[in-house]
């Protein structure tokens, strides 16, 4: 639990100090455990090359794993021309999986602390396609997610102290 | 140039990791296996039919060693209507592990594992129609018992409306008021009692009130859902059959027979054995492994 009220108050000290920001729905499709879900993100510094990504996702009841995760991203624009953009990224991320009573792994239990490894292109600027594929390093299994980013700020460059460095 | 090779080489890296994905919270590629029903119904105590045309001494014997002393006066069919010759009297007679086994009779009442000197199933028929007793009328029943023991065993009916069979002592469940002793009285044949309800009988005894443990079954390797479990008690010949794979209610301390029977798709027999000690509830992860009919049964006949 302190950990998840640490990650909102870096959020918050992100959201205060950094100059673009755009919102994205996703779709998800697990490709080991063949499970659909739907994402949000924050993008934090959208405009720059190190972007910080707190998102959430969410794989709906019906399928065979039933979970959802909140996490943080940490992605890093390794080809940026024009409008377009080729990430790598980093996530941990908060899990709870909601039906792991349902499966014969051995192990199982319903809080777990994901690591992700991945790489990304978007494109665009005010609307910005995306495409991931990320690799969960704790259950060895991939994912893809692609969706949309709508930018929602421009902000002042102005750099302001979060309180939490004080 | 540099960037997109160390993108290209970071994506490369991440298509290696793919060789070692993994399924494990889905896979269900379990074995899988079919009712064994058909193969514990083809291998259980056949029911034993007597015709009976006349009145005569008695009694009919089966060929367990059963003894059935009984008249037609006491015999009623549905209605309330007496009956005249031929009637048919039919008799199962469950006096090993293996048969209650075959037969799928536990022998537990309303939770509580019962010790048991044997089970039987005691009927009447008067063209197809079932038959009753009527009150206050007894059917005389001695169960073959080389040790029996006077003032133990008690005279428990089996409550046919639920599965398994729960044994009850109770005849008021039935509407019947008992006019017989519930205890099984010693003869030369075993236990003996007078008895006023057909149907199952079982000569029981509710033999402990401590602490009970439950064992759950589990398997990595085995789809447990159409495999029948068994937990035998040797010391007081008690059987307990896994109900959503757990048996529960067995008293703390004994020593307990796990026996597990499957038939797969090919019909092949399967089997899972193990002996405990139960001092706790506990978790047995089973492994069916292949196995004859000649092997199982000889499995069964040693229990």
């Amino acid at each position: 639990m302190l950990r998840l009220v640490f990650f909102f108050l870096m959020l918050q000290c992100l959201n205060g100090t950094l100059n673009a920001q755009a919102l994205g729905i996703s779709g998800l499709y697990n490709l080991q455990t063949e499970s659909m879900g739907v994402g949000a993100r924050l993008e934090l510094r959208s405009d720059k090359r190190l972007q910080w990504v707190p998102q959430f996702s969410y794989f709906l009841p019906f399928n065979k794993v039933h979970e959802w995760t909140l996490g943080m991203s940490v992605q890093y624009g390794v080809v940026r021309v024009n409008k377009f953009n080729a990430y790598g990224l980093a996530h941990l991320g908060y899990n709870q999986w909601l039906n792991y009573q349902d499966s014969k792994m051995k192990g199982a239990q319903p809080q777990n602390w994901n690591g992700e490894l991945g790489a990304g292109v978007q494109y665009g600027k005010s609307f910005k396609p995306f495409l991931e594929w990320r690799y969960n390093v704790h259950f060895q299994e991939a994912h893809l997610q692609a969706g949309i980013l709508f930018r929602v700020k421009k902000g002042s460059a102005k750099k302001e102290k979060c309180a939490a460095y004080d | 140039m540099k960037k997109a090779s160390l993108f290209l080489a970071t994506l490369s890296g991440l298509i290696l990791v793919w060789s070692s994905c993994s399924r494990d919270r889905i896979e269900q590629d379990l074995n899988e296996y079919e009712s064994p029903n058909t193969y514990l119904d083809s291998k259980k105590q056949d029911e034993q039919v007597f015709v009976i045309d006349s009145a005569g001494t008695g009694p009919i014997i089966g060929n367990q060693g059963t003894a059935i002393w009984g008249g037609i006066d006491c015999l009623r069919l549905p209605n309330g209507d007496t009956i005249d010759y031929p009637f048919v009297v039919k008799l199962v007679e469950l006096y090993l592990p293996k048969d209650m086994i075959y037969y799928q009779m536990p022998t537990v009442g309303s939770g509580a594992v019962l010790e048991t000197a044997g089970e039987i199933r005691l009927r009447a028929e008067k063209d197809g129609t079932p038959l009753a007793l009527a009150e206050p009328c007894a059917f005389k029943v001695s169960m073959p018992n080389a040790d029996p023991h006077i003032n133990y065993m008690n005279v428990y009916y089996g409550n046919e409306s639920v599965s398994p069979v729960d044994w009850r002592l109770d005849l008021g469940y039935w509407g019947i008021n008992a006019m017989q002793s519930s205890i099984f009285d010693v003869d030369t044949i075993g236990y003996t009692a007078m008895i006023e309800k057909l149907g199952w009988i079982n000569a029981d005894r509710n033999f402990y009130s401590g602490t009970t443990h439950a064992i759950t079954f589990d398997s990595d390797v085995d789809d447990l859902s159409n495999v029948a479990i068994f937990v035998y008690l040797p010391a007081t010949h008690s059987l307990i059959q896994a109900h959503d794979l757990v048996a529960s209610g067995i008293p703390s301390g004994v020593n307990a027979k796990i026996i597990a029977i499957a038939v797969n798709g090919s019909g092949n027999l399967f089997h899972y054995y193990d002996e405990l000690t139960i001092i706790a509830n506990q978790t047995v992860q089973v492994t069916m492994s292949s196995i004859s009919d000649t092997n199982l049964t000889s499995l069964l006949d040693q229990l």
